[in-house]
């Protein structure tokens, strides 16, 4: 994967409510190398933001406490603003999609999704 | 003797007769709403309301609120008006001729401009003084109305003339309402081919001591004084065991004030509000309902049980009592305007079932409670009254209150789940226990009064004042059955 | 029995009637306490939770889940799973839903696995048993899952179930023969179903946004059915996926005499706004009536020349329909026809409020 062998693969943060995606996700992202972090809802993973320090963040648009907007303003405002996010979106929210754009977001992807493309996405955006 | 004879007996057994009707009927309601509700939840876990979001093919809606008075809160209420979820609709505030700067303050928020139009006056209203639009694209579907004071009545109609929607939702101004409650009610207007959906009700929830932020509300409980708690009991009988059961028998006489939904043309055909009562929504409703009988035109009033509007309930015994009593008078006003209907077989279940309904039961109730305790009273002083009879009624007829209201708490927890910590339920018992006994004869009493006031002449609302949403002073809500016996 | 019988006949009518309040209040207060203590039953369900099912969902999911990251082969999750279904017959319909609920969250490169193993696992007789069932909310779960992982051998029960009565199972099931690509069904369709309401309709065009062209079903052909609900719903997935070239097929729609598929038709020519409509709303004028008048009017006043539209508008100032001269006001004084003369026209009427911006 990469030439410097002594380094920590980067750590992912996963913001995901449905039980099953979140796993879909972990599962594969771990496949692929990745460190990942889970949150379950938008309190979870503002609580993770904070503690870890994720390379790249994977989120669902719609979530309890706070949703996917709320986390990318968090992002752009409190952590690195150069932090690669991505949102998940359900067909039919594109509104939703342009305003995660309009904060900040860098990439998106659409359910039903392909796991393939997801990973090539998180890699682009790893810069790897 | 007077515990004995004729008379004496005729009473006893009337009294008796008329309250197991009663508690048959409430039974009946009980059963057959339970099973509608279940059935209507199964059917909405296979529609995500969310997708609808974006239809093209769902009818424009225009919500008309009107204001009085309201500076306070008007921004922030328009602000969760607006921002409802639904694909094409309007919010239409309707400022009757308020003595504060509510139309300035609106002026201000939404940046709103005096528009040039004409306005059809299909419906009587006083003088509109101008219709007001905001510049900013996002606001696009506010429109402000200003016009002479004229009354809630008035208010609406005049919403009713400029507005631009197929449907129209009437609402009062503060309420809360759940971000897909129009999605939500549109159903029956959609789906049914035979009939025609003339109005459709929503279910009206106290959110006294609830956590409301935003327009959204965040924590549910049951509130900690008894007068607010007793009325959410109140509410849960009526919503979750009568009002199911009545539009499902299509004999709904009662859309709520708080949340109805109408299809315009209706009731534009039927005049629109009435300017001569305190009851307008009930007699509006009883008024549609006759002119489509006469018509001859199949239609129907329908009702979506799901919790979808937020209101803040009298906290105080006084202005529950003048509530009660206000509502008392509308009800007779809808019932004497329309006394033509009672028990007039051209006039279908309206006329035969419910008008009957609402005579013998939410009117006559009291009265009858009333004067069988005074009778019970005169025996007692005559040294005549039979103790044991008594305590047995009174044993009786509490035992079914309280089995009532666990009934309605029991179909709470097998269908919306509102309330569902140890001590919302412990509470929710113990007024259980209590209402029989203290709520209920003070509400009796309001019925009384407003009987009196009736016939005496008063009209009017009596003083209400605002202080915000999250304190406590009442809604004009609309009447709601108010007796269990 | 008998001692109440004796009882009976030796008291008087007041002992009758103080056993009979007696026993209902026993009654009512037996019925509070069941109550209260159902009540107290379902608290306690709640709060332990169906544990055994959550957790065996779970296994189940992270096994797929594993599985379909690459890090299980296909062998050992069959093994797993035959060991779960076998220890307990209950996990199959648990089994079922965890593969339906993966395939749609995934797109169709995955799928093929996913329905290979739902077959190989025998859960196809769970979706019979779904589509037998006498509960409609069965059947609806068992179309949804047969669209999804495309059984097409339950094509005929779900075919049937397209002409239930029950709205809610109509829609699965038309989605699911969608999903299917059952295009001689869905044209059958339009002939064997006598309604579909709006309801449906707009729960309908929801499905089929998600969907790719070809995919859709033969919406055009359902503008040619006898029965107006489809020929309304095929005018309004024209006008939807912007069908302009069906445009002409529309005009004679017109004059079909349901106003609801005389509205669509308007609200699609509006969509489109091309001058060439104007013979065919001029021919439909006369005999346009209420919101569909108005409509037409409005077209009118966008599509046509100025100096051509003003007579016509001017001949329906004077309608007897408030609102349907209010349209023809509103219309005259976008085409620029100066304030004075709108006055003149408005001047005999107490019906219309003429609002300045002033």
């Amino acid at each position: 994967m990469n030439s410097e062998t002594v380094s920590t693969p980067p750590t992912i943060l996963v913001a995901e409510d449905e039980a099953l995606m979140l796993k879909m996700l972990t599962h594969r992202l771990q496949k692929e190398g990745y460190r990942v972090v889970t949150a379950t809802d938008g309190k979870q993973a503002l609580d993770s933001l904070r503690t870890s320090a994720p390379d790249l963040v994977i989120t669902d648009l719609m979530m309890p406490y706070h949703n996917g907007l709320e986390i990318i303003e968090f992002v752009r405002k409190n952590l690195r603003p150069d932090l690669p996010v991505i949102v998940l979106s359900s067909a039919g929210q594109e509104s939703s999609v342009v305003r995660a754009f309009d904060l900040g977001a860098d990439d998106f992807a659409v359910k039903p999704f392909s796991p393939n493309e997801l990973m090539s996405r998180v890699r682009k955006h790893l810069g790897r | 003797m007077l515990n004995e004879g004729f008379w004496y007996d005729l009473f006893t057994y009337l009294f008796l007769g008329y309250t197991l009707f009663l508690m048959g009927g409430y039974l009946v309601s009980a059963l057959v709403s339970y099973r509608v509700i279940r059935q209507h939840m199964a059917e909405s876990s296979f529609v995500d309301y969310r997708n609808i979001l974006t239809s093209p093919l769902t009818p424009k809606i225009s919500i008309i609120a009107p204001a009085y008075n309201e500076a306070l809160n008007i921004v922030d209420n328009a602000k969760s008006l607006l921002s409802l979820e639904y694909p094409d609709f309007e919010v239409v505030i309707v400022n009757d001729g308020s003595k504060d700067d509510t139309l300035q303050r609106l002026i201000d928020a939404y940046r709103l401009e005096k528009q040039e139009m004409a306005v059809p006056l299909r419906v009587e209203c006083r003088e509109i003084l101008g219709v007001y639009k905001s510049t900013e694209r996002a606001f696009s579907h506010l429109t402000v109305v200003d016009k002479r004071n004229g009354g809630k009545s008035d208010a609406l109609n005049a919403g009713i003339n400029v507005c631009a929607g197929r449907l129209i939702a009437c609402i009062d101004v503060d309420c809360v309402l759940e971000r897909d409650a129009l999605l939500r009610m549109i159903k029956p207007f959609l789906e049914e081919t035979d009939r025609k959906v003339i109005a459709t009700g929503g279910v009206i929830r106290l959110a006294n001591d609830c956590v409301i932020e935003d327009g959204r509300l965040l924590q549910i409980r049951v509130p900690r004084s008894f007068v607010a708690a007793a009325q959410v009991l109140e509410y849960m009988r009526a919503f979750l065991l009568s009002r199911v059961y009545w539009a499902k028998v299509n004999g709904l006489l009662l859309v709520s004030g708080a949340l109805g939904l109408f299809d315009k043309e209706t009731v534009v055909e039927a005049g629109g509000y009435s300017h001569k009562t305190v009851g307008e929504d009930m007699e509006l409703v009883l008024r549609m309902r006759r002119m489509m009988e006469e018509r001859r035109q199949p239609y129907a009033v329908r009702y979506i049980p799901d919790p979808l509007c937020w209101t803040e309930g009298p906290s105080k015994w006084e202005i529950l009592g003048r509530q009660r009593n206000r509502w008392t008078r509308g009800m007779m006003d809808s019932l004497r305007f329309h006394r033509k209907l009672f028990f007039n077989p051209n006039y279908g279940t309206t006329g035969m079932v419910s008008y009957p309904h609402w005579f013998f039961y939410e009117w006559l109730a009291p009265i009858v409670e009333t004067l069988g305790l005074a009778y019970c009273v005169v025996l007692m002083l005559t040294g005549s009254l039979d103790y044991g009879l008594f305590w047995l009624l009174l044993l009786f007829v509490y035992s079914f209150a309280v089995f009532l209201s666990s009934l309605a708490i029991w179909v709470d927890q097998k269908t919306y789940l509102q309330y569902r910590s140890k001590r919302d339920l412990g509470r929710l018992l113990v007024v259980a226990l209590l209402e029989p006994l203290v709520f209920h004869p003070f509400i009796v009493y309001s019925a009384i009064r407003g009987n009196i006031d009736y016939l005496r002449g008063k009209k009017g609302w009596g003083s209400m004042t605002r202080q915000g949403l999250s304190k406590t002073q009442p809604t004009p809500a609309a009447p709601t059955p108010t007796t269990t016996t | 029995m008998q001692s109440i019988l004796d009882w009976w006949n030796w008291t008087d009518g007041q002992d009758h009637l103080y056993a009979f309040l007696l026993v209902m209040a026993v009654l009512y207060v037996l019925g509070t306490v069941l109550l209260l203590g159902y009540i107290w039953l379902l608290m306690l369900r709640r709060n332990r939770r169906s544990a055994w099912s959550a957790a065996l969902r779970a296994r189940l999911e992270d096994d797929i889940a594993t599985w379909m990251a690459g890090d299980l082969s296909t062998w050992e999750l069959s093994n797993r799973l035959h060991v779960e279904v076998r220890t307990d017959e209950r996990a199959r319909p648990i089994l079922a839903d965890v593969i339906y609920a993966t395939s749609k969250l995934l797109r169709e490169e995955s799928q093929s696995q996913l329905r290979d193993l739902f077959r190989q696992m025998s859960l196809d007789q769970i979706v019979l048993q779904k589509l037998k069932s006498i509960k409609w909310h069965e059947q609806a779960y068992g179309c949804r899952v047969a669209g999804q992982l495309q059984l097409k051998e339950f094509l005929s029960l779900i075919r049937a179930r397209t002409r239930s009565w029950r709205g809610v199972l109509r829609v699965e099931a038309i989605t699911a023969l969608v999903a299917m690509g059952d295009q001689s069904g869905l044209e059958k369709i339009a002939e064997d179903n006598h309604h579909l309401p709006d309801w449906e309709q707009v729960l309908l065009l929801e499905r089929f946004k998600i969907l790719n062209s070809h995919e859709l079903p033969p919406y055009e052909n359902w503008l040619n059915s006898s029965r107006p609900d489809w020929v309304l719903f095929g005018i309004r997935l024209c006008r939807h996926y912007n069908r302009f070239d069906k445009i002409a097929d529309l005009g004679p729609l017109l004059r079909s005499g349901d106003s609801r598929v005389q509205t669509a038709v308007l609200g699609t020519f509006e969509a489109q706004g091309d001058p060439e409509l104007v013979p065919v709303l001029l021919d439909y004028l006369p005999y346009a009536t209420g919101g569909c008048l108005i409509r037409t009017l409005n077209l009118l006043a966008d599509l046509m020349l100025r100096s051509e539209a003003m007579p016509v508008l001017l001949d329906y100032a004077d309608h007897a329909d408030p609102l349907v001269r209010l349209t023809a006001l509103e219309a005259l004084r976008r085409l620029g026809l100066p304030a004075p003369e709108l006055h003149l026209l408005t001047k005999s009427r107490s019906d219309l409020a003429l609002l300045t911006a002033h």
